[in-house]
């Protein structure tokens, strides 16, 4: 072992910056790449050449590519292949924020309650609100988004009142989801065989509903959200080693801790109105980001985020293609892809990636 | 010659001692003891395959089958009906029915026991443990599929049988018949190059139907070719991509009515333009010629299926079913065996 390896700490921390920033732009090249070989897949047979000549002919005045070709390629794939994308990142924020925050290696959307706050909106609005299917959209996605606000909010307002212990915010999310799934329950009841179809399918989650004019609007939506909550990384680093180190080196824990929250709700609400519940992907994304490149908050958002991304795009490419053209939901293949990859980094990784 | 005569005579005198056994039975009313219920029964044999022996001619009827009680009704037997479930909303008159449940799968077998009825007819959704529970108690269950048109015909003659409406069945049965032979014998001599290419979608953004169901079976029997007839998955929802790529001639989406109340044409024409405003399907033959058809999945189920069926053959082959107007065909059959005036819309445009 040579001194200047252990003493110089300067260079240790400017190689292991390098190392993780190399690694989150190997994840950007790898969520790009996949995103240029997803727009080539699909139930309809466009060649390889026809993709691509689709988008670019968008783009420069190239040969002629048929309408058909810019049909699939530009209005039904890359809005979906974006969605995927967005979603994956803000889902996998938001996770990395909350666990952060909370100091709690459990903590996801779904387990605070918001999943099951933004279904229940969903599940009214489809049983009660509108009797005919489609033209409730809108009426799903605002009730949708206003309950999975609703629910934080409810969450730590019960918190506040026990004077904002971490573990009464983490049980009064996991009671709330419970609650709100007993209103889904109820109102899968008494609906009617269709309706209870649609509360199914939005419960499973999906990316079908993917648009320009929905992507349009959340790529800058989850961008701008996500880069404030990683101008809090440093206050989240802080706070990983205590809440009182925190406070010592002068952060004020409960403001911090109001602001990311909020800011990861409305990131995760505002996606997940528009997919459904799309689990597993908030909890696990920061995990195996912590198992590869340990747990600074200036990395761990973006390559969370990216990691998210990654495992949402390969996943939804696959639903579409596997007995294509019937798709399977997203949430069932996302699954059966990320949970074997987290479990073998789980057992093959000798690091404690948490505390 | 002689041998008709002993016939007469013999069934003469059956008559005769009938005639005796029905003054003996006036008889003993008249003095006062209840009637003595005869002890005729008839037996059936349900979807299931089992035989069930129930009251001839049955008085009470618990229907727990939305199929069910529209036949009961359709058989001018409403007034039979004692108990429904909660999803049999047609004729509206049948509203005023207790309910014993939501469906064939969630029956009140307490309230079920407690009415007491001759007979209990469900679907099959009816679990095994229930329809013991209620066989237990002394009552008889039909368990029936109202999917295939073969079979809703037996069973509109089975409950004919037992309801004592043999009549009305037999009007009912060569009701629907009349228009489902038309339907055959027009599209049986289209080629299959004429006949058209069809999406058909239910309810949820590109959930279609593959065969085995009802819905492929209609398409089929309309001459149409359903373009998802080979998925394996049941109703399967399918890539927007491969629809614009099959580029279907007709697009037909089922709107889901679960209540009572019927849609406007304003309903309608909203799932319609939700349908045309989606991002490329304006490419596809369907919507470039403007033969997206919406409709109201109420008359795809029960006695009305045949109307559904008549619009579907109509919007495949416009010109060979050009005299046939189905709207008219679901106003004769509420008007003749519901007594009702047609009322909402069923289809855009």
């Amino acid at each position: 072992m040579s001194d200047d390896e252990v003493f110089d700490a300067e260079e240790v921390y400017a190689r292991a910056s390098w190392k993780k920033t190399l690694f989150t732009l190997v994840l950007l090249g790898s969520v790009l790449a996949v995103a240029v070989f997803a727009t080539t897949m699909g139930a309809a047979s466009l060649g390889m050449g026809e993709s691509f000549g689709a988008v670019l002919a968008e783009f420069l005045p190239v040969e002629e590519v048929s309408t058909f070709a810019q049909v699939v390629v530009l209005q039904l794939r890359l809005p979906r292949i974006l969605m995927a994308i967005i979603t994956g990142i803000s889902l996998g924020v938001a996770g990395a924020v909350m666990q952060g925050v909370l100091r709690n290696p459990l903590v996801s959307p779904y387990t605070l309650g918001l999943s099951s706050g933004a279904a229940c909106g969903a599940a009214i609005a489809i049983v009660l609100g509108v009797g005919v299917f489609g033209t409730g959209r809108y009426i799903i996605v605002i009730n949708a988004f206003f309950f999975s606000l609703l629910t934080m909010a409810i969450v730590y307002g019960i918190s506040r009142m026990r004077g904002t212990s971490v573990e009464t915010l983490i049980l009064a999310g996991v009671a709330m989801g419970y609650l709100f799934s007993a209103v889904i329950s109820l109102l899968k009841y008494v609906s009617g065989h269709e309706e209870l179809r649609e509360i199914v399918f939005w419960l499973m989650g999906g990316l079908y509903t993917a648009r320009w004019e929905n992507v349009i609007i959340l790529i800058p939506a989850v961008l701008f959200f996500t880069m404030l909550l990683m101008r809090y990384s440093w206050d989240l680093n802080a706070m990983s080693a205590g809440e009182e180190v925190a406070s010592s080196l002068g952060i004020n824990v409960n403001r911090v801790r109001i602001i990311c929250l909020s800011l990861s709700a409305v990131l995760t609400a505002s996606v997940i109105a528009f997919t459904g519940i799309i689990g597993f992907i908030g909890l696990v994304s920061p995990h195996v980001c912590r198992l590869l490149i340990g747990s600074d908050h200036r990395y761990l958002i973006p390559c969370s985020g990216l990691i998210g991304a990654l495992v949402l795009l390969v996943s939804d490419t696959a639903c579409r293609t596997m007995i294509s053209p019937t798709e399977i939901p997203v949430g069932i293949v996302t699954s059966f892809i990320g949970v074997p990859f987290f479990l073998y980094l789980l057992v093959s990784r000798k690091r404690r990636w948490w505390q | 010659m002689i041998k008709v005569v002993i016939y007469v005579n013999k069934n003469q005198g059956i008559i005769g001692v009938l005639v005796c056994l029905c003054l003996l039975s006036l008889a003993l009313t008249g003095s006062g003891g209840e009637a003595t219920p005869s002890s005729d029964t008839v037996t059936i044999v349900d979807y299931t395959g089992q035989s069930v022996e129930v009251p001839y001619p049955v008085d009470r009827v618990v229907s727990l089958s939305s199929s069910a009680s529209e036949i009961i009704c359709a058989l001018g037997a409403s007034d039979k009906i004692i108990g429904r479930g909660s999803s049999s909303i047609f004729p509206p008159y049948i509203e005023d029915v207790p309910i014993v449940g939501k469906s064939s799968y969630t029956p009140s077998i307490e309230l079920i026991i407690e009415l007491d009825p001759d007979v209990l007819i469900a679907d099959t959704m009816l679990t095994g443990d229930n329809r013991e529970m209620i066989e237990a108690a002394g009552i008889p269950v039909i368990e029936e599929s109202f999917v295939d048109p073969p079979r809703v015909t037996s069973v509109m003659s089975n409950l004919g049988l037992i309801l004592d409406k043999e009549e009305r069945a037999r009007e009912l049965i060569s009701f629907i018949d009349q228009y489902q032979s038309i339907i055959e014998e027009r599209t049986a001599d289209s080629r299959s190059e004429d006949k058209p290419a069809v999406f058909l979608e239910r309810g949820q953004p590109y959930r279609t139907a593959s065969a085995s169901t009802s819905s492929h079976n209609c398409i089929t029997t309309a001459g149409g070719i359903n373009i998802a007839s080979g998925e394996s998955v049941k109703y399967p929802t399918v890539s927007p991509e491969w629809v614009v790529e099959m580029n279907p001639e007709i697009i037909v989406r089922s709107v889901w009515a679960t209540t009572g109340e019927t849609f406007t044409r304003e309903d309608l024409k909203e799932e319609s333009d939700e349908l045309l405003s989606r991002p490329g399907l304006s490419e596809v033959k369907a919507v470039k010629d403007g033969r997206v058809y919406v409709h109201s999945s109420k008359i795809n189920s029960g006695v009305r299926s045949i109307v559904g069926e008549l619009y579907f053959a109509k919007w495949f082959h416009p010109a060979v079913f050009e005299d046939i107007d189905p709207e008219a065909v679901h106003r004769d059959l509420v008007q003749e065996f519901y007594g009702l005036e047609l009322e909402g819309v069923y289809v855009y445009p």
